[in-house]
C-alpha cells in the first residue's frame, strides 16, 4: 500500500542519501591508525577451513585432504568386506567318509579386505594359528578344507588376528559367552544308526 | 639327602595339584594362575566321571577370544554344571558323548525334562544323534519345545538316526524356504510316522503329551 504523502518526500530523501558523508582528513588517519593497532583475528578452526574456497587451497592441504579422502574411501571398503551382512555363504557341505569318523568340510569367507583369515574352532581347539585360510582365485573368498570329526561343532572367522566373523551361512551358536558370536556346524553321520 | 627329599616333599604339598598335572593346551594359551583354575575346574568333573574336554574346549574358546579371567572362568562352570545336568537327566549309564551332546542341548536352551524323556522314548539306544539333532533345531531357531516335541514325536515312532539326521535337513530346508520353524519341525517329525499313523491315529497320543500337537 502506497504512502499518501511519498511525492512530497521523497526527493528531500533522495537529496540527503546522495550528498553522502564527509569525513575528515584527520578522522581517518585516526581509523586507519585503530584497525593497525588492533590485534589480528584468529583463525577459525573448524573443519570449514580444510574445505576449498572456505580458508584456501594450499598444496599441503590439497595432500591432506586427498589423504582423508583415501583413508575414508579404505575404511568404508574394509568394514564392508569383513561384515558378515557382505560375505558370501560357504557352503559348508561336509562330504561324509563312508566308515570313518570324520567328513572333510569346507569353509569360505568372503572377506576382499582382510590381510588373513584363519579358521578356528573347538576342532581345532581355538587355536587362531591351526588352520589359516587361502585367498582363492576370485582374491575375494578365502578358503579352507580339513577333516572334522562328526558331531556338532562351534567355530567361527578370525579376520585379520583381530575380528571375529560368525559363518554368515551357518547358525548362531546359542551358547555366547565370550561377546562374540560363533557359528555351529553338525557334520552328519553322527554314530549314525 | 634328606634335605632334597624334605624339599622335594614341601614342594609338592605348596603346589596344587591342578597346577602339577595341568593340561598342556592351559599352560600354553593361558596364564599360570589361570590355567590352574581351570585345571581345578577340570579335575573336579573328572573326580566325578565328568567328561573335561569340553571344559578344556571353553577355555581355550575364552583364550582365543581374549576374554577376561572371569568370564571364562564363569563359562567354564557352567559347562561344567550342564554336563553335570545332563548326565543326571540322562542316567548315570550314560556314555561320555551322551552327556556332551546333551549338555549342548541343555545351553543351547533345551529342558531337562525333555532329555528325561527322550531316554525314556530310546532306552538302551544311544542318543546322541537326537540329543545334537534336538540342539541343532534349537540352534536354527525351533522353539525348544517344539523342537524337543519333534525329536520325541520321531523317536517314538521308530525313527533311526539316520532318519532324524534326514528328518534335520528336510527341517533345515523348510525354514530357508521360508517355513515357520515350529511348522517345519512338526510337519517333518509327523512324516517320520508309519503310513496311517496320521493325527488321529495311535501316534497322535505322543504329539498330544508334548503340548504342541493338533486340537
Amino acid at each position: 500500500m502506497a504512502e499518501p504523502d511519498e511525492p512530497r518526500f521523497a526527493p528531500g530523501v533522495r537529496e540527503q542519501y546522495q550528498r553522502g558523508e564527509t569525513v575528515g582528513a584527520d578522522a581517518r588517519q585516526r581509523l586507519l591508525e585503530r584497525i593497525r593497532r588492533a590485534p589480528r583475528p584468529r583463525r577459525r578452526g573448524g573443519w570449514l577451513e580444510w574445505v576449498p574456497g572456505a580458508g584456501g587451497l594450499t598444496p599441503l592441504r590439497a595432500s591432506l585432504i586427498t589423504a582423508g579422502l583415501l583413508a575414508l574411501v579404505g575404511g568404508a571398503l574394509v568394514s564392508r568386506a569383513v561384515g558378515p551382512s557382505l560375505t558370501v555363504p560357504s557352503p559348508a557341505a561336509p562330504s561324509a567318509a563312508a566308515g570313518t569318523s570324520q567328513s572333510m568340510v569346507r569353509f569360505e569367507l568372503a572377506a576382499p579386505g582382510a590381510a588373513a583369515v584363519a579358521l578356528v574352532g573347538d576342532f581345532n581347539d581355538w587355536d587362531p594359528r591351526a588352520t589359516p585360510m587361502r585367498r582363492t582365485e576370485t582374491s575375494a573368498t578365502w578358503s579352507v578344507s580339513l577333516p572334522v570329526a562328526r558331531g556338532r561343532h562351534v567355530y567361527g572367522f578370525l579376520v585379520d588376528g583381530r575380528h571375529w566373523v560368525p559363518d554368515p551361512s551357518a547358525p548362531l551358536a546359542p551358547e555366547e559367552d565370550f561377546g562374540s558370536a560363533s557359528s555351529v556346524i553338525l557334520v552328519a553321520g553322527v554314530g549314525s544308526s | 639327602m634328606r634335605r632334597l627329599v624334605a624339599l622335594a616333599a614341601t614342594f609338592v604339598c605348596l603346589v596344587p595339584a591342578s597346577a602339577r598335572g595341568a593340561d598342556p593346551r592351559l599352560a600354553t594359551r593361558l596364564d599360570a594362575e589361570t590355567a590352574a583354575q581351570v585345571q581345578h575346574l577340570v579335575d573336579a568333573a573328572q573326580s566325578q566321571g565328568l567328561p573335561t574336554e569340553p571344559l578344556i574346549s571353553k577355555a581355550l574358546e575364552g583364550a582365543a577370544k581374549r576374554a577376561p579371567v572371569e568370564r571364562i572362568l564363569s563359562a567354564v562352570r557352567a559347562q561344567s554344571a550342564a554336563l553335570g545336568d545332563a548326565r543326571a537327566a540322562l542316567g548315570d549309564s550314560s556314555s561320555a558323548s551322551e552327556i556332551v551332546a546333551g549338555a549342548g542341548a541343555l545351553l543351547a536352551g533345551v529342558a531337562r525334562d525333555s532329555l528325561v524323556r527322550l531316554r525314556a522314548t530310546r532306552p538302551g539306544q544311544a542318543l546322541v544323534v537326537p540329543l545334537v539333532v534336538l540342539a541343532d533345531l534349537v540352534t536354527r531357531k525351533v522353539p525348544t519345545e517344539a523342537a524337543a516335541s519333534a525329536v520325541l514325536t520321531a523317536s517314538r515312532a521308530g525313527a533311526h538316526d539316520a532318519d532324524l539326521l534326514r528328518m534335520r535337513e528336510r527341517i533345515e530346508r523348510d525354514i530357508a524356504a521360508g517355513a515357520l520353524p515350529a511348522n517345519a519341525a512338526m510337519l517333518r517329525a509327523r512324516g517320520l510316522m508309519p503310513t496311517g499313523a496320521a493325527p488321529g491315529a495311535g501316534k497322535r497320543s505322543a504329539v498330544r503329551a508334548t503340548g504342541t500337537g493338533p486340537p
